[in-house]
């Protein structure tokens, strides 16, 4: 049940058919792992605190840096050097006192992925380099937990769900299988507006609050954006049955 | 015979040509080296088919390479 501070609190999303009380106890009792707390951890952290989901684990290893804030809307000039995670869990703490939230204040490796995906329902990969994304992506189909996938350069974004509960979801490493030469563009080197990092964390916290009151969510979609000529457009993929991840 | 490569209208040199055959010749040698992921109507088609895949007039061929940022 829910308080009527809570009922007050959500009432503009408990609201909605889809959701309702029962939903917004869904949320309380969830836990959710964000990897990466930049551009698009920022945004999908802000709503997923503010939506009143009972426990965030943020992580990111970086400093923030006066480039950063251009695009990563939780941090101010006064900032600067501390650790992402540790700077947002304050900020979103502000916002919702009644989330709770672990900070990892250093890179996902292997361990610390096997170690904290199995305590949350949710993975969101909000990473800002591919090595991580194969990681993670690796570990939560090992696990069976959901696998919220965002990206963006540029003016450009894809967003993709992963879920590994169901036998014939697709995976990251499906659609795109790990090479030894991937491309070596990401924020840095190609550059990147920040609304279209909040095209694509609006998406991924949307995609998180359904798969967490338990509304059908699409897979095998990806969701690919385009900022220059405002288009979305969706590719529909398939569980390779030769993947080195999720395949047989 | 015409396709649309990554909304390009293309003519293909010598119809009829298989996905395998179009990506050889139109994509860059540094991107066929990369991973990259390949939707013919916007569905994706696996890598193990791209040697089957006759392409038809008209066709979207859309070809996509993982983005990095975050």
């Amino acid at each position: 049940m829910l308080t009527s501070n809570e009922q007050l609190r959500y009432s503009r999303q408990i609201m909605l058919d889809k959701i309702g009380e029962e939903g917004q106890v869904k949320l309380r009792n969830a836990s959710v792992l964000i990897v990466g707390m930049g551009g698009l951890g920022n945004p999908v952290s802000m709503y997923l605190a503010a939506a009143g989901v009972g426990k965030l684990i943020i992580a990111d290893g970086d400093q923030i840096d006066v480039t950063n804030l251009q695009r990563q809307v939780l941090f101010t000039e006064q900032d600067i050097q501390q650790n992402k995670a540790e700077c947002a869990a304050e900020k979103l703490q502000q916002n919702n006192s009644d989330v709770e939230i672990e900070v990892i204040d250093e890179m996902m490796d292997e361990e610390l992925c096997q170690y904290y995906i199995a305590q949350v329902d949710v993975v969101i990969d909000c990473s800002d380099n591919i090595a991580t994304r194969y990681l993670v992506n690796r570990v939560c189909v090992e696990q069976q937990k959901p696998f919220v996938m965002g990206a963006a350069t540029g003016f450009d974004g894809q967003q993709l769900v992963v879920d590994p509960r169901k036998p014939d979801s697709a995976c990251y490493h499906c659609l795109f299988p790990a090479s030894e030469k991937a491309p070596a563009q990401n924020c840095q080197t190609v550059g990147i507006l920040g609304p279209v990092l909040a095209m694509i964390a609006g998406l991924q916290a949307l995609q998180t609050i359904k798969l967490l009151t338990d509304i059908d969510v699409k897979y095998n979609q990806l969701n690919l954006y385009d900022g220059f000529n405002n288009q979305w457009q969706q590719f529909s993929l398939n569980k390779q049955s030769q993947c080195r991840v999720c395949g047989k | 015979m015409n396709i649309y490569l990554n909304g390009q209208l293309t003519k293909l040199a010598e119809p009829p040509m298989t996905l395998e055959h179009a990506l050889a010749l139109y994509l860059t040698e540094n991107d066929q080296q990369q991973s990259f992921a390949v939707a013919v109507n916007s569905d994706f088609v696996a890598k193990a088919q791209y040697a089957h895949t006759q392409l038809q007039e008209g066709d979207s061929v859309d070809v996509l390479f993982p983005i990095q940022g975050g």
